[in-house]
């Protein structure tokens, strides 16, 4: 490359306005031109590995590409280059560039450096047993608390990029010799069709991957914890990371494993049984019970002992809405506390709390806007929707359950029935990567129907027939 | 197309079969108590029922005190009128998914509880496991015996004869039963008799119902042999003398059979009563010996072989009706017989045989009399 060359590079990349800086050492048969973006770059290093090696090198030799490379930096990770229309693409992913006046050739040498968090604890998948480690927004962080739990050859990681202006790293991250090969390829070719100019988080890659669009119910779990993913990995899942985002991504995933929790494996397996049991009744009521309310107190009184529906009219004497609008404005009105004390402060989130059970346990009561039992049922549901391990499961059935108390509000059991039909026929016609959603149960596999409900790695030597892995045991002595 | 049938499918299912009735369970008159009476040529209903918001009325020590029942009544030339007025006095509509005791009045029931019965078992809010029971009490004072408790004259009705029936005391008849009964060509069974005794309410008795008529009275005093005949487990005490001493003594209904025979146009049939005697009390210090205890053994296998034989007695000479359900052991086994047979006359001539068994325990640790102590 002739001087000329060299400048008009430097300069377009100047004149680009990327905010690069560039750094001129001249030996005695040309110039060094070391270009970086300082705002991802480790500049300790920078000086440590590079400009000082090369200042000392200037006087003595004919600096080209190949012999920098090989004999004067420190940089652990570099290659040669020669397309020059590559440099700007290499810059802004946080390389540094070391362009030559007298040679064609440039070296790319990662000094990248992104400011993380640490590993801290899970934010919403707390373990009362498990490892506190959880994934952070650096992608190469998450893949190394991974790596060194599974030493094992035949961990694979695809890298593929998304985003024609964020370039996200996503990485699809499998065992080649467990996973089945029809999910891996399915996850891989759909991250291919992608086309939008960025993702930042990996719900937004999540939102990609669905089967239909119009489908509420979550096809991908969402792990947190490298525990999790690596349980996930044995199983023969892929899960998927993204650049950025806390949280990776595990395809396929049924509905019942939405229920599973990392402490039913690390815990007494029959405690972990009862956990079990208890998150499927949590499920069915936090959708059912407000209808059931509905039901049974606008229409079908003599369901219950006599005793009972006396003490449920004598609760409900000065409420003056029906049953229908009672339970609607109760449930919006707790969906808003939810939604607020969500997005709010922990300190103000105390005081909306505070106000808000005051406000809703005693004076809502006091002024007869509410029955007290109605409150207990309400009170139920919601305990009911934080008890499933994985909240994205239950996120959708708490919205349908609107759907469901408006349908049995004005049609009864009848629209109660019709709101349970619905909501089946949904989730057996779902699919998460050609897995059916309500595997094992419909379709119904008895070994892993009983498995869902009583699995333990003790009482399971199998992993589940419905994941068709390549390796069906786990370990050489379960086969 | 597809789509389309399926969309008309589903509205016209919700337009033809949702339920539009909706009426939340306190916008009704949730009643515990229904008394059917007749009063010279009207029929009247008495009601209970449940007050949502409790009135403050003066009790009888002048103190303020909740009523948490009302109670409601209503006359008619015919049950329809009567329940029509009922209705008209009433602020909300009537549910009877509540009532929990559907008492009959003696006058009613000599009138004949069959129609209302019919009534009953049109009207889908009752519930048929509904227990019926007779009385010749006044029934507003008996209803309003319970007045300022908070438990109503219905349940307080259905805690009693619930509370017999567990350890085999009374009978219990449904509007099920009742209305079974009322379906054969042969109807003969008891209703429990409630009755007001001092200020409380209690069991006198059973009523015999024939024919959907009252016919007689059963005192509480010889219902023993009826209720071991017609129960399956039957816990009761017995005081038995010996030696010109008493014993106390818990007996209690293992096993029953009751086998029928039919020879020679003759029916027979073979009871067998397998019993339990446990000695609870003696009104001596000591000398409780074997000789005692068997004599002890020996009377009260008379007395309940007494009480057994006297209430077949009464059934079949007495008051000449088949209440004590020999007719459904003996229809099971010689169906067609039975067909071709008058069940009435044929059961009153038939022999029956009763063999008791009895285990007696001496016990040991006793309660003596006090009298004895002093």
């Amino acid at each position: 490359m002739n001087r000329k060359k060299y400048e008009t590079i430097i300069n377009k990349i100047k004149s680009d306005n990327i905010d690069v800086s560039c750094r001129y050492i001249n030996s005695i048969t040309g110039q060094v031109a070391i270009v970086f973006i300082k705002q991802i770059t480790d500049r300790a290093l920078l000086s440590q590995q590079i400009i000082k090696p090369l200042v000392r090198e200037e006087k003595k030799y004919n600096l080209n590409a190949k012999y920098v490379m090989d004999n004067v930096i420190f940089s652990g990770e570099c290659e040669l280059e020669n397309d020059f229309e590559k440099v700007e693409a290499y810059l802004l992913e946080g390389m540094t560039i070391l362009l030559f006046s007298n040679d064609s050739r440039y070296i790319v040498a990662n000094l990248k450096k992104v400011e993380q968090r640490s590993v801290t604890e899970p934010d919403i998948t707390y373990s009362y047993r498990g490892p506190k480690d959880c994934f952070n927004e650096n992608l190469d962080t998450n893949i190394s608390l991974i790596r060194y739990r599974l030493k094992n050859k035949n961990f694979r990681i695809d890298y593929q990029e998304v985003g024609e202006r964020t370039k996200t790293r996503v990485a699809v991250v499998y065992f080649e010799d467990i996973a089945n090969n029809e999910a891996v390829k399915e996850v891989k070719k759909r991250i291919d069709s992608i086309k939008i100019d960025g993702i930042i988080e990996s719900g937004e890659l999540q939102a990609f991957l669905l089967n239909k669009k119009y489908n509420i119910f979550p096809q991908m779990g969402i792990v947190e914890r490298s525990d999790m993913a690596c349980g996930a990995l044995l199983e023969g899942k892929v899960i998927v990371i993204v650049e950025g985002s806390g949280y990776a991504l595990v395809a396929p995933k049924v509905l019942s494993e939405f229920l599973w929790s990392c402490d039913d494996k690390y815990a007494n397996k029959f405690i972990g049984y009862f956990a079990r049991f208890l998150r499927v009744t949590a499920l069915m009521l936090s959708y059912a019970i407000p209808s059931m309310y509905i039901a049974i107190v606008s229409f079908h009184n003599d369901i219950l002992p006599s005793d009972y529906i006396i003490a449920i009219a004598q609760a409900r004497s000065k409420v003056p809405f029906n049953a229908l609008i009672e339970v609607l404005i109760i449930e919006i009105f707790i969906s808003l506390l939810i939604e607020g004390l969500i997005r709010v402060p922990s300190k103000i989130g105390t005081a909306i709390a505070i106000v808000g059970a005051i406000i809703i346990g005693e004076a809502a009561i006091a002024a007869g806007i509410f029955s007290p039992l109605l409150l207990i049922v309400v009170s139920i549901s919601l305990i009911s929707t934080f008890v499933p391990s994985d909240i994205t499961s239950v996120r959708p059935f708490r919205f349908l359950r609107f759907g469901l108390i408006i349908l049995t509000g004005i049609f009864g059991l009848y629209g109660f029935v019709l709101g349970l039909v619905l909501l089946l026929s949904q989730l057996v016609s779902t699919n998460s990567f050609g897995v059916a959603y309500m595997t094992p149960f419909a379709p119904f596999i008895t070994k892993d129907a009983v498995k869902s409900l009583f699995y333990n790695v003790t009482t399971a030597p199998r992993r589940p027939y419905f994941l068709k892995t390549k390796d069906k045991y786990r370990g050489k002595a379960n086969k | 197309m597809r789509n389309t049938v399926f969309i008309l499918l589903l509205i016209m299912t919700l337009l033809f079969t949702a339920c539009w009735d909706a009426l939340d369970i306190n916008a009704k008159d949730l009643t515990t108590a229904v008394v059917v009476d007749k009063i010279g040529e009207d029929y009247a209903f008495i009601v209970e029922v449940a007050n949502l918001a409790p009135k403050k009325t003066n009790g009888e020590k002048g103190e303020s005190e909740d009523e948490n029942y009302s109670i409601v009544d209503s006359k008619g030339k015919t049950f329809a009128d009567a329940r029509a007025n009922l209705d008209n006095k009433l602020d909300k509509p009537i549910f009877l998914g509540t009532v929990r005791m559907l008492v009959l009045t003696e006058n009613m029931a000599k009138e004949g509880v069959g129609e209302y019965l019919y009534r009953l078992r049109n009207l889908y809010e009752y519930r048929k496991a509904l227990n019926i029971v007779t009385t010749s009490s006044d029934p507003e004072n008996l209803l309003e015996l319970q007045k300022g408790s908070p438990v109503s004259a219905g349940h307080t009705i259905e805690d009693i004869l619930n509370k017999l029936y567990k350890t085999g005391n009374t009978i219990e008849t449904s509007a099920s039963d009742a209305l079974e009964k009322l379906s054969s060509e042969h109807t003969c069974f008891l209703l429990p008799d409630i009755n007001i005794i001092g200020e409380a309410i209690a069991l006198t008795g059973y009523s015999v119902i024939h024919d959907s008529y009252y016919i007689d009275q059963i005192p509480i005093t010889e219902t023993k042999g009826i209720n071991f005949i017609l129960n399956d487990k039957v816990e009761c005490i017995y005081v038995v003398p010996f030696k010109d001493h008493r014993a106390t003594v818990d007996v209690e209904l293992k096993k029953k059979k009751i086998t029928p025979f039919y020879k020679n146009k003759k029916i027979s049939f073979r009871t067998e009563f397998e019993l339990d005697g446990l000695v609870k009390y003696l009104d001596i210090n000591d000398g409780f010996d074997e000789e005692s205890q068997r004599e002890v053994e020996k009377n009260l296998k008379q007395m309940i072989e007494k009480d057994i034989n006297s209430a077949i007695l009464k059934s079949q000479k007495e008051i000449e009706c088949d209440y004590l359900d020999f007719d459904e052991v003996f229809r099971i086994k010689f169906p067609n017989e039975y067909e071709k047979m008058d069940w009435y006359k044929a059961y009153l001539d038939s022999y029956i045989e009763v063999n008791i068994e009895l285990e007696l325990d001496p016990g040991g640790d006793y309660d003596y009399n006090p009298e004895i102590k002093r």
